[in-house]
Parts: C-alpha cells; sequence; structure tokens
C-alpha cells in the first residue's frame, strides 16, 4: 500500500523501512480474521530509533531560534506517528488474542505468532477467564460431562472462511484457487474472496488486506 | 475492550488519511528552513525557496499549516483532468483507474492546501461527483454477490480505491460470507 501507490505525482519512497513494515503489518492484522506473525525485529528496531530520535531532538541547537520549535514539532509529530501504529497493531492484537484465547493457546502455530509478552498475557487471561467460569458455574451448575473446555464451538477458531479485501503488491501471474478457477494476480488487482484461500498469498507477502 | 467496536470492521477514514499521509508530494517552500530533518522515514531539507522538494504528505501539511510552503497538486488533481475523468467515470460500466489512495489525497488537500489547487471549487465539484458515481456503481455491484458466485469463488473490484473499498467492506465482506454459507461451498470446503 505504501511501496507501490500509483499516483503520478505523489509516489513513495522505494526503500521498505521499517515504518511501511510496521504500518503494513498493522493494516494486515486488522483485515486478518486470525492472528498474524508478530513483527517483533521491526518494532525492537523502531523502538531503538525512537529513543535516538527523542535524544536527538533534546539536543537541537537554537542556531535559528526562530524555527526550532517548529523543527521539534516535526520530529514529535512523526514520532506520534509511529507510536500511533504501534499502539493501534498491539491493541488489534490483545483484541484478538482475548477474543480467541483457548484456540491460540491450543495451536503451535499461532503460538509462534505471538510475541513472548503477548504469550504471557494470553496463558494470564485464560487462567483469569478459567477461574472465573469455574467459581460462577462451570463446577457447581454443570454436570462433569459438560465442563470440559476442549470443545470445539468453546474453543472458538478464528473464522478463516472471512470475506477479506486484498490488493496484489507484485505481479504474481495466475494462482490457482482449490476449486479450479483462476485468478489473475498481476499488479495492483482487487479482489473479494475467503481469507483462507489467500493465506499463504498474505504470508509470503505478494498481497496485502485493505 | 483491547479495540473499539468501530474498528473492527475495517479501518476508519481517519486512519485512511493517516495512511495516504505517507506518501510524497512535491512542495515548493515558501520560507527558507535551514535544518534539516533527519527523520526516520528519511531525510528532508534544508528548504530554500524557490526549489522543489519532495516531502511525506503530513510533514507538507504541517509546512503547509505554518505558512512555509506551497503544495503542488498531484496531476490528476485537476480541474480539466478530473472533468474527462467524470465523463469517462459515468460512460464506464466498471471502475476507471484512479490512483489507489485518491479520495482520501483529494480529501486531505481539499481541506488544507485549498489555494495550492487551481480552480478549487470546481476540482471539489469533480471529485464529490467521481466519488457519487463510483458510489453507487459499488451499491450496485453489491447484487453481484449471489449463490452463482460461489463457484467462481471471488470477486473482482479492481480501480477501487482504498477509502472506497473500506466504506463498501462491512456491506460486502458480511454479504459474502452470508451467500457462503448458503451455497454450501464452505460445507465442501471443510473435508
Amino acid at each position: 500500500m505504501l511501496a507501490n501507490t500509483d499516483t503520478h505525482d505523489t509516489t513513495d519512497t522505494t526503500d521498505t523501512d521499517d515504518i511501511q513494515l510496521l504500518t503494513q503489518a498493522w493494516i494486515n492484522e486488522r483485515g486478518a480474521p486470525e492472528i498474524l506473525a508478530f513483527e517483533g525485529q521491526v518494532i525492537d528496531r523502531l523502538l531503538e530509533l525512537l529513543r535516538a530520535q527523542e535524544e536527538h531532538v533534546e539536543e537541537l541547537s537554537n542556531d535559528d531560534a526562530n524555527d526550532i520549535d517548529f523543527v521539534r514539532s516535526v520530529y514529535l509529530h512523526e514520532a506520534d506517528r509511529v507510536k500511533f501504529v504501534l499502539q493501534s497493531y498491539l491493541r488489534t492484537r490483545l483484541f484478538k488474542i482475548e477474543q480467541k484465547t483457548l484456540a491460540i493457546l491450543k495451536s503451535p502455530e499461532y503460538q509462534a505468532c505471538l510475541s513472548e509478552s503477548e504469550l504471557a498475557y494470553a496463558q494470564r487471561f485464560n487462567q483469569i477467564v478459567q477461574e472465573t467460569y469455574e467459581k460462577s458455574f462451570l463446577l457447581d451448575s454443570l454436570p462433569p460431562s459438560l465442563q470440559s473446555m476442549d470443545d470445539p464451538n468453546i474453543v472458538g477458531a478464528p473464522d478463516l472462511n472471512q470475506a477479506v479485501f486484498f490488493r496484489t503488491k507484485v505481479d504474481f501471474g495466475d494462482h490457482l484457487l482449490p476449486n479450479g478457477e483462476t485468478l489473475d494476480l498481476s499488479k495492483n488487482k482487487i479482489y473479494l474472496l475467503r481469507y483462507n484461500t489467500i493465506k499463504a498469498l498474505l504470508k509470503n507477502g505478494a498481497i496485502e488486506l485493505i | 475492550m483491547a479495540l473499539p467496536k468501530a474498528l473492527r470492521s475495517s479501518l476508519t477514514p481517519q486512519e485512511i488519511e493517516f495512511i495516504a499521509e505517507n506518501q510524497q508530494i512535491t512542495i515548493v517552500p515558501t520560507r527558507a528552513i535551514n535544518d534539516k530533518f533527519e527523520l526516520l522515514s528519511g531525510e528532508f531539507g534544508p528548504f530554500r525557496p524557490p526549489l522543489k522538494s519532495k516531502v511525506p504528505l503530513w510533514l507538507a501539511l504541517l509546512l503547509k499549516r505554518k505558512g512555509k510552503c506551497t503544495i503542488v497538486p498531484p496531476v490528476w488533481l485537476d480541474a480539466e483532468y478530473l472533468e474527462a475523468k467524470l465523463e469517462e467515470e459515468r460512460a464506464s460500466a466498471g471502475f476507471t483507474e484512479m490512483p489507489f489512495m485518491w479520495l482520501e489525497t483529494a480529501n486531505l488537500l481539499v481541506k488544507d492546501a485549498q489555494d495550492d489547487i487551481p480552480h478549487y471549487e470546481q476540482v471539489r465539484n469533480y471529485i464529490k461527483g467521481i466519488k457519487e458515481c463510483r458510489g453507487n456503481k459499488a451499491v450496485a455491484g453489491l447484487k453481484f454477490i449471489t449463490i452463482d458466485l460461489f463457484s467462481q469463488g471471488f470477486l473482482n473490484l479492481d480501480n477501487l480505491g482504498l477509502m472506497e473499498v473500506n466504506e463498501i467492506k462491512p456491506f460486502f465482506a458480511k454479504a459474502f460470507d452470508e451467500m457462503g454459507k448458503f451455497s454450501g461451498a464452505l460445507a465442501t470446503d471443510k473435508q
């Protein structure tokens, strides 16, 4: 989305920087029904850059007294923009973790998608919910055969059949769908279809959710 | 809740404009700024009038609001071009080609940089006309989400912009999901 908008005069930076990567991860995370791989390295690098930037802003000299406030405000504005994306990204993931705690904790693949603190959050969250259920109804009111939390309907896996919009970022040629139809994935095509048919394409970066 | 309900089904218009602000745009500084901006998204400046410079749109708008630059509108944000575009859009059954973030970019510039857009009133009206024309087509497109669509499995919506997609997304995705359930396509997939 950031790298290839063809707006004639408004072109985008060609190199993919960490801000772009994080923004892309945020938009994809918002569009996907399941939790995606955590962009830990990108975030670590960005946090480090933000820290360095903060120091740099404090050291800004007062050579040009007229502009110094403005110059500072530009740096702060950019930092705020990055923090906003980061916050929304993390909150989107926490939302998914709270919604699908059991499904995530039961799947090694999903667990591998979480950061350490997200995993700790998921486990603690699950523990609290479990304890609450046990105290309030599970052990008292239900026969033992109905007390298990392992039933697939209770686990509530993410709905991978959910419809999503996506756009191709690169020329990817034709793509065969499970039903035998071919999908033309040349650059900038936009489709609405079910998430699990394009999940792999999202993972390898050929498409972006929109 | 970690994520407010309004944010769950699509990106909000504000978020989309925020994303559009990452695009680069050409400015002409009107006041010299000798400092170099060593930003995380790149180095910009120093700005010396009347040398043109490419900066992220958010920076252009900050400079603009402080009266430190004029913004050179993208070539397509032009009365003549948009007039022709509106005609083409009306004559065509599908969506004509527009930059992916045309509507959000136009909104931002119309809001904060009107005096840099020649024939601003006309431009604004054409943008509105094109938006409505395309919006009507998009709504009419909902009827293509039928049970038959599921033998095909997808709906093609080329040339829609990010803002336009997010406007129709909640309805279209829901309709698509419901039709999928009726068609039985999902049941066979789950084997």
